[in-house]
């Protein structure tokens, strides 16, 4: 029908040209890329190989040592593999491994970060004992370079060690607070002090009170418009700007002595809070337009509690991807199967909540009381809250207030497993495919496997 | 409704009608008239829309300089093809995307209708579409020419599309070096 003699070629404007390849999966892009500079400028200038999309929910289980993706079946995260390792952060696609690794799942790009400096007592006399949390600030739509950043815990919380007077009527967190800041850019470790503007959380001593059992419970961070938030102990909110060295405690929206999930979602940086005795949910945005004046705006409350569905495995169809597609000898087969089984089922539109997939709800408050139930994340594009209630994965819609059903947030593989196996932590997971990983870049072969 | 199907030469000396006719006369940029019901030509085309509303449609055939003939009876035959038929559900954004927005899929109709034209015709037919703001004949035109890049390599694109390399070899080795991770097969 064409003669490819007569054919005068494509030229097309750039928002068309953006509209075509706007919907090729990421291999597609990498070709259009080299085809001409117009291409280029447009997949570069759209920034199509960003981040843009919610590939799945990387899941780690209680003792298990490595992660695992959670995702819809047929949701292109094409040879992403997971690592080998626990997973400490997840920023913008880029993953934060055990051991100091920082990895590009989707690029299959790895480096190494030196081990960072022991973690030294940051205030004189009082003694850091517990590990500090570490990080990641990766934003690729700015720069290829990324930082981590160690966040050391309040002094002594959750062990024996008695401070002095004196100690526990320090102000936390201090001003300057010393971190350890590791930037890919100098491929060393550097201690950064960060002067506090406004008020400190409280004392040591306030800090102390704090009764919340220290179970392995995972706090997120979220890097945003080049501010790196932190969820800290006793829930307060450490707005750190690595600018101008400067941070900010953001008190949470109400006092309880119960742990938020914060979250990256639609419209910036939010606080979500589920009342364990009666499951109402509130959630809060962070109004940060200016400096001065930082406040949180309910975005939703839930009224009565949620009610949640019973648990039912006709439900749902999300699934775990295979754990390592570059790894012939994976013992996971069981699940791979189980992966490949569920591809064939028909696609349901992304987020319909119209759709029959939400599941009805039962009223049956002895059962609700009963199940445990953790928030685990935000969608980072849309306002969904992702739940883990006993052995069942959920989103629910703040627009709708429905509750959706995503299927086992365990592995079938690992029922027979008599010790109780909990979510530790929860990261959405947004595939980045451009850049390598400046600095001591190494192939994935340089990389320590998982037992 | 009385749709005509756009015959250009044969409208060329037709007599304008009275002025609450429900069609529009188009011309295209090589002077042929086509006339398309109002219809249907306010509900897809933005630009159209904008037009009838303002009022600046001209009886003795509204100028569309941008547009060939050939592009001009395309979308004729489009508009009067889409006034004919019945949305079904599929319009509904049906496929998960690699990327954020979900696209609506093209019915069984559009899919042949945009199947049966040459590549030219196809380019020419895009633009057309943008530059009326046809969002859905974009959507599917721009749908058969994603389809038409999938799998294939810099180089078979650059032959299919009829566009030239640009890049100096170096720099082509430099964009390649940056994707690493797209390129282990070759």
């Amino acid at each position: 029908m064409v003669d490819d003699e007569e054919a005068r070629g494509l030229l097309l404007p750039d928002d068309v040209l953006a509209a075509i390849l706007r919907r090729l999966s990421p291999w597609d892009l990498a070709a259009c890329r080299c085809v001409c500079k117009q291409w280029r400028d447009v997949v570069n200038g759209n920034g199509m190989l960003l981040p843009r999309s919610l590939a799945g929910l990387v899941l780690s289980h209680g003792n298990i040592r490595y992660a695992r993706l959670f995702a819809r079946p047929g949701v292109d995260h094409g040879d992403q593999c997971m690592p080998g390792g626990a997973v400490l952060d997840c920023c913008n696609g880029l993953l934060l491994l055990d051991g100091y690794w920082v990895r590009n799942p989707a690029t299959g790009a790895s480096a190494s970060v030196p081990e960072p400096p022991y973690a030294s007592p940051r205030v004189e006399g009082m003694g850091c004992l517990i590990d500090q949390d570490a990080f990641l600030a990766f934003d690729p739509a700015a720069s290829p370079h990324y930082e981590v950043f160690l966040i050391p815990p309040i002094p002594c919380i959750g062990n024996s060690v008695v401070l002095a007077p004196a100690m526990l009527r320090l102000e936390w967190p201090p001003s300057p607070f010393v971190l350890s800041v590791f930037s890919s850019r100098t491929g060393a470790w550097e201690e950064r002090a960060f002067g506090r503007q406004g008020e400190a959380a409280g004392t040591v001593a306030d800090m102390q009170q704090d009764t919340r059992d220290f179970l392995d419970l995972y706090r997120h961070a979220e890097y945003w418009q080049g501010i790196l938030y932190v969820h800290c102990q006793t829930n307060y909110l450490m707005r750190i700007s690595p600018s101008d060295s400067t941070y900010r405690v953001i008190k949470p929206p109400v006092d309880v002595n119960q742990e938020y999930l914060l979250g990256k979602s639609e419209k910036g940086i939010y606080y979500a809070l589920l009342e364990d005795d009666c499951f109402r949910l509130r959630v809060w945005i962070l109004d940060d337009c200016s400096c001065d004046q930082i406040e949180w705006r309910l975005r939703h409350d839930s009224g009565q509690g949620l009610a949640f569905p019973t648990p039912n495995s006709d439900h749902g169809n999300w699934v775990f991807a295979p754990l390592y597609s570059d790894d012939e000898s994976s013992d996971d087969d069981e699940s791979e199967e189980e992966y490949e089984d569920e591809e064939q089922v028909e696609e349901e539109p992304e987020w319909d909540s119209d759709d029959d997939s939400i599941i009805p709800t039962t009223n049956d408050m002895v059962e609700q009381s009963s199940a445990f139930t953790q928030m685990l994340a935000f969608h980072p594009y849309k306002e969904i809250v992702f739940f883990g209630r006993s052995s069942r994965g959920l989103a629910y819609h703040l627009s709708s207030s429905k509750l959706e059903d995503l299927g086992e947030v365990f592995p079938t593989k690992w029922y027979h497993i008599q010790t109780y196996i909990y979510l530790r932590s929860c990261f959405p997971y947004t595939p980045c495919w451009m850049g390598e990983l400046p600095r001591s870049f190494q192939s994935i072969q340089d990389q320590p496997t998982s037992g | 409704m009385e749709v005509d199907k756009g015959k250009g030469e044969a409208e060329e000396t037709r007599k304008v009608a009275e002025a609450d006719r429900d069609t529009v006369t188009l011309k295209s940029s090589d002077g042929k008239l086509f006339e398309v019901s109002k219809e249907a030509a306010a509900r897809l085309s933005t630009v159209l829309a904008g037009m009838i509303a303002g009022g600046s449609i001209d009886d003795n055939g509204t100028d569309l300089k941008q547009i060939g003939s050939e592009a001009l009876e395309n979308v004729v035959d489009y508009c009067n093809k889409h006034a004919n038929s019945i949305p079904s559900a599929a319009l509904i954004s049906s496929s998960i995307s690699f990327n954020t927005a979900p696209f609506k899929e093209p019915e069984e109709w559009e899919r042949k209708f945009v199947d049966r034209l040459s590549h030219d015709a196809l380019f020419d037919l895009v633009e057309a579409a943008n530059f009326l703001g046809m969002e859905r004949l974009l959507d599917v035109t721009c749908h058969k020419i994603s389809e038409m890049m999938k799998g294939k390599s810099p180089d078979q694109i650059r032959e299919v599309f009829n566009i030239k390399n640009d890049y100096t070899k170096e720099e082509l080795e430099e964009i390649r070096q940056e994707l690493a991770w797209a390129f282990y097969d070759d």
